[in-house]
């Protein structure tokens, strides 16, 4: 453990190191978030009822807040380093270290999302706090039920990210992929519109999709929504997706290590 | 010039054939995000019966304008999105070295393979829904082509004003920048007029998506009178000169090798 939380230190400074950018970082999602706010109000200003697909805007509000902290826990730098190194050949170097490759990758990934999870706590509890009367508050219990919902969610979008990543050595270039894996998350996920808002054949299809498993599910636990599947069955699928990338890291990984040859390695 | 720009083009998309799972990645990724893209109105309007009186085929027409500027910006000058690489790994001094414009050289550099397919995309779904709305005439179509490339023209410039700002901050070779704003721009997917005055003005004036693919459509739809399509070239024309002169005004603080 010594050794993953060395690495999670080294990844933080990383991300320190260039001041104006850290600053940027922070302000950016606000941006982004203050749009979504404008785009879902307006939408709730055209209704002549006070729900759309279901869901109430107070209840709309701080799921788009949620969902929005969430999705924005690993920016897109943050998120193709692993094949950025591939694209590089720098990946060479943790191939060689004598600490497991998917250590090094989540510990990595940890320090980025340290880092930025602590901004995006401190957003959300600023709109929390800030606009109570617009927001549906989470109960206790909820948070409670919540947090191992969240790290299982987290756990399942890093074994995702890093499947998607050690594709690269077979393309020899990244963005494809990329833009996929992300275009597929953020619909299928619920990062851009909630997943009880599509019609019903859509939303079977997404069920059958890993996606609304890192963001859907554990907003729906937060705000005591209603997700169709008690949550053992969502802890369950979880845990699911989870096993499924990590058997599908050990047979890319192990395809890679075959016809990989480091020189002087 | 253009025959220099065209011939370089063409050799970028050769180069990148011979990566063949790369390069058919790239064009797959660029339809996927775009239907993706396209699939969020879907759902909107699958919960709304229309949105400010806009119907959801004026809403894919706005999708088709974004997807075409974007993709023939992706295209023809991917380059740009370079610049913060090139001015932290130092490349840059090898720009300015060069007995060539080096606005001319940030732009033909490199080539999106994604732009391809998601010009594809906008090219075959405007006459889809030009054909839906009954604009699909010889004026209707005439005024799609100039307002698509008084769009192209808009996207190239707020792309190379967007990515100068690295010249003045330090980003360890990416900055947000660019990305955030483009980001903003994408809320101009939807009308307009739902929006407070104020976001308006943004994404018209600031962040001028609105021009790229609202005001087109609103041209087409005529709730816009036609001579309104000057405002558009007039709107493109200054951006670029604004956008010329800032990446200019940045070389000049360029500080060669890192910054």
């Amino acid at each position: 453990m010594r050794t993953f939380w060395k690495l999670t230190e080294i990844s933080m400074q990383s991300h320190l190191y260039y001041r104006t950018s850290f600053i940027i970082n922070i302000i950016s999602p606000a941006i982004l978030l203050a749009g979504q706010y404008l785009l879902w109000s307006a939408l709730y200003a055209q209704q002549a009822g006070s729900a759309i697909g279901g869901m109430e805007r107070r209840e709309m509000f701080s799921y788009i807040l949620i969902a929005f902290a969430m999705n924005n826990l690993l920016g897109w730098a943050g998120e193709n380093t692993l094949s950025r190194e591939i694209k590089s050949g720098t990946i060479v170097a943790r191939c060689i270290r004598p600490v497991s490759f998917l250590t090094q990758y989540m510990a990595q990934m940890t320090g980025a999302l340290l880092l930025q999870g602590m901004r995006n706590l401190v957003l959300v509890i600023v709109g929390f706090a800030c606009f109570p009367e617009y927001m549906k508050i989470p109960e206790g219990g909820a948070v409670l039920t919540f947090l191992p919902c969240f790290l299982l969610s987290v756990i399942l979008r890093l074994m995702m990210i890093d499947v998607f990543s050690l594709l690269c050595f077979f393309t020899t270039g990244y963005l494809g992929i990329s833009w996929t894996r992300r275009a597929l998350f953020e619909f299928f996920s619920g990062a851009v519109i909630p997943v009880v808002l599509f019609p019903e054949w859509l939303k079977r299809i997404a069920g059958c999709t890993p996606f609304p498993y890192m963001l859907q599910a554990p907003a729906a636990v937060l705000l005591g929504q209603e997700m169709g599947i008690g949550l053992p069955h969502v802890f369950l699928l979880q845990i699911f997706w989870i096993l499924f990338f990590l058997a599908l890291h050990g047979m890319t990984y192990g395809l890679v290590r075959r016809n990989m040859t480091v020189a002087g390695g | 010039m253009i025959r220099i720009f065209l011939s370089l083009k063409s050799q970028y998309i050769k180069t990148e054939m011979e990566y063949t799972a790369n390069f058919w990645m790239m064009l797959l990724s660029g339809v996927l995000t775009r239907v993706v893209s396209m699939a969020a109105p879907f759902v909107i309007y699958s919960n709304l019966p229309d949105i400010a009186g806009w119907k959801k085929d004026e809403v894919y027409l706005i999708l088709s304008f974004l997807f075409i500027a974007e993709g023939l910006c992706s295209v023809l000058f991917e380059g740009i999105w370079h610049i913060p690489e090139m001015v932290f790994s130092g490349r840059f001094d090898c720009v300015l070295s060069r007995p060539v414009s080096p606005l001319y050289q940030v732009l033909s550099y490199g080539i999106g393979l994604q732009g391809i397919s998601v010009f594809l995309v906008g090219a075959v779904s405007l006459p889809v829904f030009l054909r839906r709305l009954g604009i699909w005439n010889l004026p209707g179509t005439v005024m799609s082509l100039f307002l698509a490339l008084c769009g192209m023209l808009l996207c190239m410039s707020f792309y190379l004003l967007c990515n100068s700002a690295v010249f003045w901050f330090d980003s360890g070779g990416s900055t947000s920048i660019p990305y955030t704003l483009t980001e903003i721009g994408q809320y101009a997917r939807y009308p307009l007029e739902i929006y407070p005055g104020i976001v308006r003005f943004l994404l018209l004036v600031v962040v001028p998506y609105g021009f790229i693919c609202v005001v087109p459509v609103e041209i087409l739809r005529g709730s816009l009178p036609w001579p309104w399509c000057l405002g558009v070239a007039g709107a493109s024309l200054g951006f670029f000169l604004l956008a010329r002169t800032v990446f200019y005004r940045g070389i000049g603080h360029y500080e060669s090798v890192g910054m």
